[in-house]
């Protein structure tokens, strides 16, 4: 019996073995091959620099679009009746499943200078592709759910009586709000901003359709691929890695660090 | 001048009560809540079996969940009226309401939760009503601690200083000792009491449990299926014994009020006479009084007690009883033999107090108990349960 089951295991750990070789020695052969001085040069490249700085400013104003409107969509969504919940994370999870150049021909129709919105947008002298507005738009459609997805959760999970003991304490739907849902839902919601911000600056696919100009990192790795190929691909490749390492990193710490002490700075910060 | 004010207007203000809500719990029919009662100040005590409708009653009257019909209003204050159309939020209502599983908020110490609705407040004032409860609650060395490093019998403490540091109208318990064990449970119960004393506003204690009851609560209303089924002193609410739902949840068939008449150190025992016989004595011309020794306890003499036994504890004898250790030998005349299985309860009339006895088939067969002949009734001083005094919290 006990033989049988070590079978068992020893031939699903083959298995599981042969998937994580696939997924993590592409990342191990990259750090081998890297030739540091090569990344040193390509810092100093103008059309590199730009493309960092273009994704940086882009993700973080987009990232910061989702949270703005994605947690108080949550937190409506966690609230809802079911049949509501449903519907909302349904519609929310699409853009998920969808793939990113489909979602960019999506946005294009609607925002392009001949779409529905971008003809209005158009008239006013404003142009809603191929610029910086392009790009977040394209990041904010690719990475809202990620946001979204994790503070429904973090609401979910928060005891419905503790909001109704504060209301009975005498606070306001707000007061409840910054004193007693968000302080406790932050560890998921923080987590949920770090992944949007990884899949913000990762976003190509939409990006590609909708502003393939100014280059963000991804596009401007595709750019550098065609014309220098693996050797042009390196550098921006690493950045991205490295970028999302440190992003998932700051998203474990913060639900790593959400006993005391995480809470009593959240909630010194909030009482002022 | 204006707290003044609201202080003496929130004093004796009964609560009343009368609500309609219609709900179906999860996987469960239609469920119909309808009660209409008032709640003067002091503890009353709504018992009933889980599913009979008094959390969704506490939470009617919090405002958490909006009834279809009726009225909610405390003393002047309207709170909710269907015809009116008033509705107040809960967070006007000025109540306090501990619920079950007491919703301490987990990321504050026990001084932020307690403090947590005087936010308004000027923060002398604060201080110093939030050092009164922490003292009245016994809880001062726990204001840096949070929730989860306290024990239950403190995080209970918390939750009412919590409540009740807000000078609420109306204070709304929900089953909140639940979960403690007994002594934890009395020293909470005091303190409770000892609050009220002083300020007096109606308290509403959802409870299933019996002991709880008897010892808090001047009244009791019984809730069956969503409707009053009884109300009254918890004794007469309880001692019905045609009530079912009673019966299973009691467990002690005979409740009485009694008077402590004398304490015998020595003995570690007192004396309790029960209420009720004087009016028998006369017509009946048997016994002057009913009295039972009881385990000693600290209760001065003339305080009025409850006094319960369950009916599995008494003892029955054919003939006057000698040399015994059992405190209590009390003669009486069998008055009912009810069987129900394999279980007969006695029915024994002593000077006027009737109890209730249990015994197997065969006793009463080698007794030979018939209904009318005499019989002696047997009980230990550890059989007779002191549950507390009567009129507790008025």
């Amino acid at each position: 019996m006990t033989r049988r089951t070590n079978a068992a295991w020893m031939v699903f750990a083959a298995l599981g073995f042969v998937l994580l070789l696939e997924l993590v020695l592409p990342l191990l052969n990259l750090l081998g091959q890297v030739r540091w001085m090569e990344i040193r040069e390509a810092l100093e490249d103008a059309g590199t620099r730009d493309a960092i700085r273009v994704s940086l400013e882009t993700s973080l104003v987009s990232t910061a679009l989702m949270t703005l409107l994605g947690v108080p969509l949550a937190c409506v969504l966690a609230r809802a009746p079911r049949i509501w919940r449903r519907i909302g994370m349904g519609l929310i999870l699409l853009p998920l499943v969808m793939p990113p150049l489909v979602g960019g021909v999506l946005l294009l129709l609607l925002f392009g200078p001949y779409g529905l919105l971008g003809r209005l947008f158009a008239a006013a002298g404003i142009a809603l592709t191929g610029n910086f507005a392009g790009i977040v738009l394209s990041q904010i459609f690719a990475a809202g759910p990620f946001v979204v997805v994790a503070s429904y959760s973090a609401f979910r999970g928060l005891n419905p009586r503790l909001e109704q003991a504060a209301a009975l304490l005498g606070d306001s739907a707000w007061e409840t709000f910054r004193r007693i849902s968000l302080p406790l839902a932050w560890p998921g919601i923080a987590a949920g901003i770090a992944l949007g911000w990884i899949r913000a600056l990762g976003e190509f696919g939409a990006t590609l359709v909708m502003a393939y100009s100014p280059h963000t990192v991804p596009i401007y790795l595709w750019v550098q691929f065609q014309a220098e190929g693996l050797r042009g691909a390196f550098p921006l490749a690493l950045f991205l890695l490295a970028t999302a390492v440190a992003a998932l990193g700051a998203a474990y710490l913060v639900e790593r660090l959400a006993g005391d002490e995480f809470r009593g700075v959240l909630r010194g910060a909030a009482a002022k | 001048m204006m707290k003044i004010e609201t202080q003496s207007m929130s004093r004796n203000a009964d609560l009343a009560v009368r609500v309609r809500k219609t709900y179906r719990e999860r996987g469960a029919d239609v469920f119909t809540l309808e009660a209409d009662f008032t709640a003067p100040t002091g503890v009353t005590i709504l018992f009933g079996a889980s599913g009979a409708g008094k959390t969704t009653l506490l939470q009617c009257i919090a405002g958490l969940v909006t009834p279809e019909a009726g009225r909610i209003a405390c003393g002047e204050g309207i709170w909710f009226d269907a015809e009116k159309r008033i509705r107040h939020e809960p967070a006007e209502r000025r109540l306090g309401f501990v619920f079950q599983d007491l919703a301490l908020f987990p990321h504050l110490t026990a001084e932020e939760n307690i403090s947590y609705g005087l936010r308004r407040m000027d923060s002398a004032e604060r201080a110093v009503r939030v050092d009164r409860i922490l003292e009245s609650f016994r809880i001062a060395h726990l204001r840096r601690r949070k929730p989860r490093d306290i024990s239950g019998g403190e995080q209970q403490r918390v939750a009412l200083a919590r409540s009740l540091v807000t000078e609420p109208r109306v204070l709304l318990l929900d089953e909140p000792l639940a979960s403690l064990d007994a002594e934890v449970k009395a020293g909470i119960v005091d303190d409770l009491r000892a609050w009220n004393t002083a300020r007096g506003i109606p308290i509403l204690y959802v409870t299933h449990d019996r002991e709880e009851s008897l010892a808090l609560g001047a009244r009791m209303i019984l809730l069956e299926s969503g409707r009053i089924a009884a109300q009254g002193s918890p004794a007469d609410v309880l001692d019905a014994p045609r009530r079912e739902t009673v019966a299973r949840l009691a467990g002690f068939e005979n409740i009485f009020d009694a008077e402590i008449t004398g304490t015998h150190e020595a003995n570690g025992t007192m004396t309790c006479l029960l209420r009720g016989a004087a009016a028998h004595i006369v017509a009946i011309g048997e016994a002057l009084s009913v009295a039972l020794e009881v385990p000693l306890t600290r209760v001065p003499d003339g305080q009025s007690v409850r006094v319960a036994i369950r009916a599995g504890d008494i003892l029955l004898a054919g003939a006057r009883p000698e040399k015994l250790s059992a405190r209590n030998v009390l003669p009486g005349r069998v008055e009912e033999i009810a069987r129900t299985g394999a279980r007969v309860t006695v029915r024994v009339n002593c000077g006027g107090i009737r109890f209730a006895v249990h015994v197997t088939p065969a006793a009463v067969e080698s007794l030979k108990l018939r209904i009318g002949c005499e019989t002696w009734l047997i009980v230990k001083s550890y059989s007779c349960h002191l549950v507390g005094p009567a009129g507790a919290l008025d």
